[in-house]
């Protein structure tokens, strides 16, 4: 009995930290020392749907991305383009395999996400409002 | 370095690069692998015209028949990150081709330099960029259609350019406009009812201009090439007219060397916008091929096409056609009687690339995961008599006809 209440009291609190991952604000970052201070959501399209790679400042960028079917890049992608992530990996199969574009970098979960940046200067990635560390810096806030 | 030794350095260096990228394979900020497949089935209904997705493939589906092999291919990726400006991208696809070679299977090998964030320098074995999907078209995952609207794609049997490119990207007018020029030669397979024919192309000289707002994007390409070997068609029909005397056929030297088409340019042309409104997709292109040739007429094609997506779902219908003129021998003086066989083999000559059809097309397209989707296409298609230059015919067919076809493809990425 006492295994069960723990596993139902695992399941419930890892169910309310994906609800509050899923209804907080996701927020694009960047490495603190990055001098861009924000973007707007158009830079942030292009960016990501790697029409074109770089800051406002014409400085290269390297997309950070969360590997697979992560809820929280779903939810990225449908707040920013309003596509599902089948479309998005559909348009970024013509840019893969015509060796237009090199693919994101992926990251297993948000905390290998956060490290990436942490170490390059030229990182963006998106993550929960409440990952946001002193190390980083929030470029555009999505579904405030 | 003469082109063959270039492409034996190409493949050498690409292999030591793979099985290296192998043996690092966990790391993705380095090696990236990935690759895509479709498996695709089609039936058709008629019994005198044979399908086949592209000129280049010998083999055709005949009422009753269902293939698995013009749909369906894979192909596999690697692309190595060598410095932070410099990369390398090895791609090959496995699918179904007249001749199979290392050659062909491979589509890409080239090394990548990253001038800056505007200036990419691309060296070695690219996708060809001449219309709107020809870089992508084997990536059925891509698209949302069962296949490339054949009016506009079937023509075009090349899968890769060897040479080099350069493309300027610059954000503009709240969107990002690309240029890209590129240069090089191709080899290909174009196959008949009983021949296959290699086709190679030098002197490329391209530009593609794109201008791209996210919701509406609008493409122009136009690319110039020069035929560099004669098809063996040809020279056994120049052969076969320089026999005949004058009293005959008048002239028939100079008729026979019109014929010949090594050193001609051929041009092609297109322009395609395409825009994104709430669950609506619409896309549209038009494209031409002209050129200095005889035996190649001007091409017109076109397609308009609308898809509505619901959930995981997408309907789509898409209008094409293709135009070209009809060579009828009207050459003076010529003895008709006597020659009947010599002029309907000049008449087959200068018809073999014309083509004359319209195609209504509905589909549905199912995103059944995130990588994997299915694509059920029908295709209603009208092809004009002496047109049918995108099908094979066994009993050397030339009747109008209207024809069903049926297309499946399951793509995926990974």
């Amino acid at each position: 009995m006492k295994q069960f209440k723990f596993i139902l009291a695992t399941a419930l609190l890892m169910l309310s930290i994906v609800a509050v991952q899923a209804q907080e604000p996701l927020v694009v970052v960047v490495n603190k020392a990055n001098p861009i201070d924000k973007l707007t959501r158009s830079e942030l399209i292009d960016l990501f749907m790697g029409k074109y790679v770089a800051f406002p400042d014409d400085s290269k960028a390297t997309p950070v991305e969360l590997k697979g079917e992560h809820a929280i890049k779903v939810n990225f992608y449908q707040n920013l383009v309003g596509m599902s992530l089948s479309r998005v990996n559909a348009y970024w199969s013509r840019l893969q395999f015509t060796g237009r574009k090199r693919a994101a970098i992926f990251k297993s979960n948000e905390i290998d996400l956060i490290t990436f940046i942490i170490a390059n200067e030229q990182a963006i990635g998106y993550v929960p409002q409440s990952l946001v560390t002193e190390d980083l810096k929030v470029v555009y806030i999505l579904n405030e | 370095m003469p082109f063959a030794r270039y492409k034996r350095f190409l493949y050498s260096f690409f292999i030591i690069f793979a099985s290296h990228a192998i043996a690092n394979e966990e790391d993705n900020e380095i090696f990236q692998f990935s690759g895509f497949a479709t498996v695709g089935a089609v039936y058709t209904d008629s019994e005198h015209y044979g399908y086949r997705k592209h000129v280049g493939s010998n083999d055709s589906i005949y009422y009753g028949e269902v293939d698995f092999k013009q749909h369906s291919l894979l192909g596999l990726q690697a692309d190595w990150s060598i410095s932070a400006n410099f990369n390398a991208v090895y791609q090959g696809v496995l699918r179904d081709l007249p001749e199979q070679s290392f050659d062909r299977l491979t589509t890409l090998a080239f090394l990548r330099y990253e001038v800056n964030t505007n200036w990419n320098i691309r060296v070695g074995r690219t996708a060809p960029d001449l219309f709107l999907l020809t870089e992508y078209r084997d990536v059925d995952f891509s698209y949302i259609w069962a296949t490339a609207p054949n009016e506009v794609y079937s023509i075009i049997p090349y899968r890769s350019i060897d040479g080099i490119d350069v493309s300027y990207s610059k954000r503009g007018f709240g969107g990002v406009f690309t240029s890209k020029i590129f240069t090089g030669s191709s080899e290909a397979e174009i196959s008949a009812d009983t021949i296959i024919e290699e086709i190679k192309i030098e002197d490329i000289i391209g530009i593609s201009l794109t201008f791209d707002h996210y919701d509406w994007v609008v493409h122009t390409k136009h690319s110039q090439v020069t035929i560099a070997n004669e098809s063996q068609s040809n020279l056994f029909a120049v052969d076969g007219i320089n026999q005949i005397p004058d009293i005959l056929w008048p002239n028939s030297q100079t008729f026979a060397q019109s014929l010949l088409m090594k050193g001609n340019e051929v041009n092609y042309s297109s322009v395609s916008g395409q825009y994104q409104w709430r669950n609506w997709l619409a896309s549209v292109e038009f494209s031409q091929i002209n050129s200095d040739s005889k035996v190649i007429p001007k091409i017109l094609s076109s397609y308009a096409a609308l898809s509505y997506q619901v959930n995981t779902h997408q309907f789509y219908g898409i209008y094409a056609f293709t135009d070209s003129d009809i060579y009828v021998f009207n050459e003076p003086g010529v003895n008709k009687e006597l020659l009947g066989e010599a002029i309907q083999g000049t008449t087959d000559l200068l018809n073999f690339y014309v083509t004359n059809q319209e195609t209504i097309s509905l589909g549905w397209r199912w995103d059944i995961t995130n990588q994997m989707a299915s694509s059920l296409q029908w295709n209603f298609t009208r092809i004009q008599e002496n047109s049918s230059g995108l099908w094979l015919s066994e009993e050397d067919h030339k009747a109008a006809d209207d024809v069903n076809t049926f297309l499946f493809t399951l793509s995926l990425i990974f």
